[in-house]
């Protein structure tokens, strides 16, 4: 048995879907926060039920990547059951999806979530009318105080004891002349078996949803598909744009007859104190000064000087060297008389000394700080502000405000931050995300320990935000005037300002860090297993010897090249080996510079490497990755150039 | 008074009377967000980018897509 969550975006679908499975996703204040499918399940009786929480919709017939996972997922999986989960204060704009589910033939339950902002709005809704006029169940809900959940269980338990006999109302829409008849001869002539009903696949192909054509033309045999392309041709006097502004009219005019009987405004506006705050963020005057705040107190002060300075201090220099290490070394030479083995657990590059404590002592604080702050600023809606202002500078690089979304994920993590290019709108936005994503943004390890190392070099920060803002821009202004496809319009929505719940700012972090540290800690084991081979078959200073004359024309000492090989696996991993260099105190002033510059830059790790060429395939990974590897270096060779005249 | 959204200033509102965009994906988006004939907006800010009420939400368009929006004044 499936029961899918479907709705629009940041309504609390993923919050709806923790309190039935027990599973957490991610929870955040802004559209597009989910972008793929999650499974979970819960039991009622002897029944196990699989729940699917699925990344939001404006309609079935998807425009943007994310929009697709979701349509494709109630294609192939044919759920038993459809949540449809809205916001209460925005029912008007989300009841024609629930029109479009029942057309579907689905069974549904509409969910009326937020009614907590509904009751704040002055907006009376009777729920038990609404029921009656759609003829599904409707269940009010507060998701994040658990207000109606239990009731939402119950209704799930009814349907699951009574699904033989639990139907639909049918709800008649009333489509224009042409339209109505060619949905009959379309629908009428579908002879292959479809998720969707007929009437809903004969909508779809009268809008000429691309996807869905195929569908057809693959199930059904010439003559029919033959025939359903004469009907779009010549049948049809109006063009894509009045087809489906008639459909999508059509479903809203019905949603706002049934809400005409159930629906009473009262008319009562947004909190001042909230009203306030939001403009704060908008507005340049003040919105600036904030991103610059925000900047300087949660990266440079918080991640940078607290959680890569202190507390990374400590783990690092006290637990691990003072403490753990001495104490694994003796055991191990006491245990393990062989010196080979010695080397792979407690070696220069062991698993112990180098992999464990890497992960532990320099990543994990300094990723921790950075998704602390990252989840305040997620949750109380600041990102779609901060597109908002900065839209016009996005433009200047070919983008718009919508790519803030990944880029500023790409701060915490960059391969988590290329899946979240789906919600962009064209392809040439996603790929020159892609691009400055693996290009130019740093994660949060190099984030964090480039900012302490940097802060104790004179200008150190300056330069390195200069060099790399400067490649940034100019990289992404000629990608962009390159790639070809035109530039997508801005549009996004703004959700209301909300008090970050700690309760969710911890599970979120929580569940970050978790799933980052089992991404990284296998991948650290295995590189020191990997360099502990190379050095066994000696292939590993042959492979230094090779990147050696490199680093050495940077001006970096050569003990570098093991740094960038690093990087290679993985950026944290980099990131890590750069700390630890400068501590071995090898480094100038100056190299550190031209050492953290062409690290930010130089190649996406592994990992992204790998999600990049699953979103786009592997001739935009390959080209973006060739592209990076030379111009990393070369830019340092610049810098190095530049600091030595000066 | 029939004007474009990116026309109005902050504080006026109008009703939404056609969508000027030819690329049907992105006429489809605007209508699925709200922007049909007949809505009714009001303008909260208008630089850097232009902010609109609609309904009980908030979105950010830019200057270019406002342009595409026609609307009849409201404003008393
Ligand atoms: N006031 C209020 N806020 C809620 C309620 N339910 C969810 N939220 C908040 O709404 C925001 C969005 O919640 P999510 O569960 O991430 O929404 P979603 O539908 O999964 O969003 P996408 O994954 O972007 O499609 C979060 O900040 C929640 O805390 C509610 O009943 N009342
Ligand atoms: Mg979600």
């Amino acid at each position: 048995m499936k029961i899918a969550l479907v709705g629009s975006p940041n309504v609390g679908k993923s919050v709806i879907f923790h309190h039935l499975t027990g599973k957490y996703v991610t929870v955040s204040n802004y559209p597009g926060t989910t972008v793929e499918v999650t499974w979970g399940q819960f039991k009622w009786g002897e029944e196990k039920v699989e729940v699917v929480d699925t990344p939001g919709i404006y309609s079935l017939f998807p425009i943007s990547g994310e929009e697709k996972v979701t349509r494709d997922l109630l294609f192939t999986e044919e759920p038993d059951l459809i949540l449809h989960i809205v916001d209460g204060k925005n029912i008007q704009r989300m009841l024609p999806i629930t029109i479009q589910l029942l057309e579907a033939e689905f069974r549904v339950i509409l969910v009326v979530n937020m009614m907590d902002e509904v009751r704040r709005c002055g907006i009376q809704l009777d729920c038990n009318k609404l029921s009656k006029l759609i003829g599904i169940p409707v269940i009010p809900t507060v998701s994040i105080k658990k207000e109606g959940i239990l009731e939402l269980k119950r209704v799930i338990g009814e349907w699951i004891l009574g699904m033989e006999s639990w139907s639909n109302s049918k709800i008649l829409l009333n489509y224009p002349g042409e339209i109505k008849l060619n949905i009959q001869r379309i629908s009428g002539m579908l002879r292959g078996k479809y998720s969707f009903s007929n009437q809903s696949m004969a909508l779809f192909v009268l809008q000429q949803d691309g996807e869905m054509l195929k569908v057809v033309q693959k199930t059904e045999n010439q003559r029919t598909y033959d025939r359903i392309n004469t009907i779009l041709e010549k049948r049809m006097t109006g063009d894509k744009r009045s087809v489906a502004y008639a459909i999508t009219m059509t479903r809203q005019r019905k949603a706002e007859q049934i809400l005409a009987k159930c629906l009473e405004l009262h008319g009562a506006k947004n909190p001042y104190l909230q009203r306030k705050l939001s403009q704060i963020c908008t507005r340049p005057l003040s919105g600036i000064p904030i991103v610059l705040l925000v900047l300087y107190f949660g990266i440079y002060r918080f991640v940078g000087g607290f959680g890569a300075g202190v507390v990374v201090d400590f783990l690092e220099g006290v637990v691990f060297r003072q403490w753990l290490n001495p104490l694994f070394t003796t055991w191990v030479e006491r245990l393990l008389p062989w010196d080979s083995l010695q080397l792979l657990l407690v070696g220069e590059y062991g698993i112990f000394t180098l992999g464990l404590r890497y992960a532990v002592a320099i990543i994990l604080p300094i990723v921790g700080t950075f998704f602390l702050v990252f989840s305040i600023l997620e949750d109380s809606g600041y990102l779609p502000r901060l597109a908002l202002l900065v839209d016009r500078v996005l433009k200047v690089i070919g983008l718009n405000g919508r790519a803030v979304i990944p880029l500023v994920l790409g701060l915490g993590c960059d391969t988590m931050a290329t899946l979240t290019t789906r919600i962009l709108e064209t392809k040439r936005e996603k790929v020159l995300t892609t691009l400055l994503l693996a290009l130019a943004i740093p994660c949060s390890a190099q984030l964090g320990v480039i900012s302490g190392l940097l802060a104790t070099v004179p200008g150190g920060l300056i330069w390195w935000l200069i060099v790399v803002g400067t490649v940034m821009l100019s990289v992404g202004y000629l990608a962009g005037k390159f790639l070809p496809g035109e530039q997508g319009g801005f549009y996004m929505e703004v959700p209301s300002l909300r008090w970050p719940r700690p309760g969710n700012i911890l599970s979120k972090t929580r569940a970050r860090i978790e799933w980052y540290f089992l991404e990284i800690l296998p991948i650290f084991v295995y590189s020191s297993v990997l360099i502990w081979i190379g050095q066994l078959t000696g292939l590993f200073t042959r492979l230094l010897s090779l990147l050696e004359p490199v680093v050495k024309a940077l001006g970096l000492p050569a003990e570098t090249a093991v740094t960038f090989l690093f990087g290679f696996f993985r950026r944290d991993y980099g990131a890590a080996g750069l700390f630890d260099i400068y501590h071995q105190g090898i480094l100038d002033d100056g190299g550190l510079i031209v050492a953290s510059i062409t690290l930010t830059l130089f190649v996406p790790c592994l990992a992204q490497l790998a999600v990049m060429i699953k979103e786009y395939g592997i001739k935009v990974g390959l080209l973006i990755t060739g592209f990076i590897f030379p111009f990393a270096f070369g830019i340092g060779y610049l810098v190095h150039l530049l600091l030595s005249i000066l | 008074m029939k004007v474009n959204l990116s026309q109005l200033r902050v504080g006026e509102q109008g009703k939404i009377y056609a969508l000027n965009t030819d690329k049907a994906d992105f006429y489809r988006k605007l209508l699925n967000l709200g922007f049909f004939p007949g809505s009714e907006v009001k303008v909260i800010q208008t630089f850097p980018t232009y902010l609109i009420q609609l309904g009980f939400t908030q979105i950010a368009l830019d200057r270019k897509t406002c342009g595409l929006i026609e609307v009849l004044v409201t404003t008393k």
